[in-house]
């Protein structure tokens, strides 16, 4: 493919050219889910869910920690409220996603508009920001390709962990957590070029880890606000320009 | 039967979260103190996901006798001297390979 594109800092120049490239940056983060994906499978059949709605769950609700959630609240209360609540407390951050990307999807079709909030996940949110921090702008057939691809890897995931059903090896001691750290390091910290964006990371950092070792409330949310809150308070009082 | 109701009533909820602001019924802007506010989302929301996963094992505080640990901060040193996503990932998963192999080595044979 063209050399320039490779060295990167320099725009893809066709739809095709945007599309590779968000296959190749969703990748190690696709890989990285994929034991995620097998242990929702495979679970969802240990709890006593049929092939087809443990399938159902991967292609319509698409988020891994609802999913496994879920189960949890089925298996242990059996409380239909508690499961919607509990959904929609886990979803809660793709709202923030939602809003980040307002300006740049609204002006799109409704088709497209629906399809890119259908496949809006941690792992697509992640790569866009990073591709916008690098070239400047939104692109709506990466954002797309993106999200899919994740999609396809997911269900891939679900279905060999529905095939195995309840004899799945204990897949948490490989550490392919690590992978999805590793990946989500790499987007961050290039994106710290102001002081405000330090101290809302470091902040984040702090409050990540107290919440979790204190096991207060809502870790991830929790500590998403602080230091989103950090940093625009920074940037106010140092009179960051907004744009 | 029933389960399938619920899965599908779930997808509603998460579809929902996803494009409520995508949604045109209003033609509002948000206001440019929640733009100001909003630009600290990825770097704070990837952070509070990839900090407890470098920084904490099984609640505890992680120490320099931890793969995640090292190879977190190896990572985020590589992320800070090279500007590119997919060389910083490779380096973090390959100090985290080395890593693993020995100090379960160590495990195994003290």
């Amino acid at each position: 493919m063209d050399q320039e594109f490779n060295r990167g800092y320099l725009p893809p120049r066709s739809t095709t050219a945007y599309q590779k490239q968000a296959i190749i940056d969703i990748f190690p983060l696709s890989l990285a889910v994929i034991p995620w994906g097998i242990l929702c499978g495979s679970l969802a059949i240990e709890f006593g869910l049929t092939a087809i709605e443990s399938q159902l769950m991967s292609l319509l609700v698409f988020a891994g920690a609802v999913q496994l959630a879920s189960l949890g609240v089925i298996a242990m209360s059996g409380l239909v409220p508690s499961l919607f609540s509990t959904t929609f407390i886990i979803s809660s951050r793709h709202l923030l996603y939602s809003a980040v990307f307002r300006e740049d999807v609204r002006k799109l079709p409704t088709a497209w508009r629906m399809m890119i909030a259908f496949f809006l996940t941690d792992e697509m949110f992640a790569v866009v920001m990073a591709f916008k921090a690098r070239y400047g702008f939104f692109s709506e057939h990466y954002a797309l390709v993106a999200g899919f691809t994740f999609y396809v890897v997911w269900n891939i995931a679900t279905f060999i962990g529905i095939y195995i059903g309840g004899s799945i090896p204990d897949l948490q001691s490989y550490g392919f957590e690590f992978a999805i750290a590793a990946t989500f390091i790499a987007i961050v910290i290039p994106q710290i070029k102001s002081i405000p964006v330090l101290v809302s990371v470091i902040t984040a950092v702090t409050a990540s880890v107290l919440l979790t070792l204190f096991e207060f409330g809502e870790p991830l949310m929790g500590a998403s606000l602080v230091g989103m809150l950090a940093g625009y308070t920074t940037s106010k009082l140092l009179g960051e320009p907004i744009v | 039967m029933t389960f399938t109701f619920y899965v599908v009533l779930m997808a509603m909820i998460t579809f929902a979260c996803r494009y409520f602001f995508f949604a045109n019924v209003v033609h509002y802007s948000l206001h440019p103190e929640i733009k100001r506010l909003l630009k600290f989302t990825a770097p704070a929301v990837l952070t509070a996901m990839w900090a407890p996963i470098i920084f904490i094992s099984d609640g505890h505080l992680n120490s320099v006798d931890n793969a995640y640990f090292i190879s977190g901060i190896i990572t985020i040193l590589a992320a800070i001297l090279i500007p590119r996503t997919l060389p910083v990932i490779v380096i973090g998963l390959i100090s985290f390979g080395v890593l693993r192999f020995f100090t379960e080595a160590t495990t195994l044979y003290l």
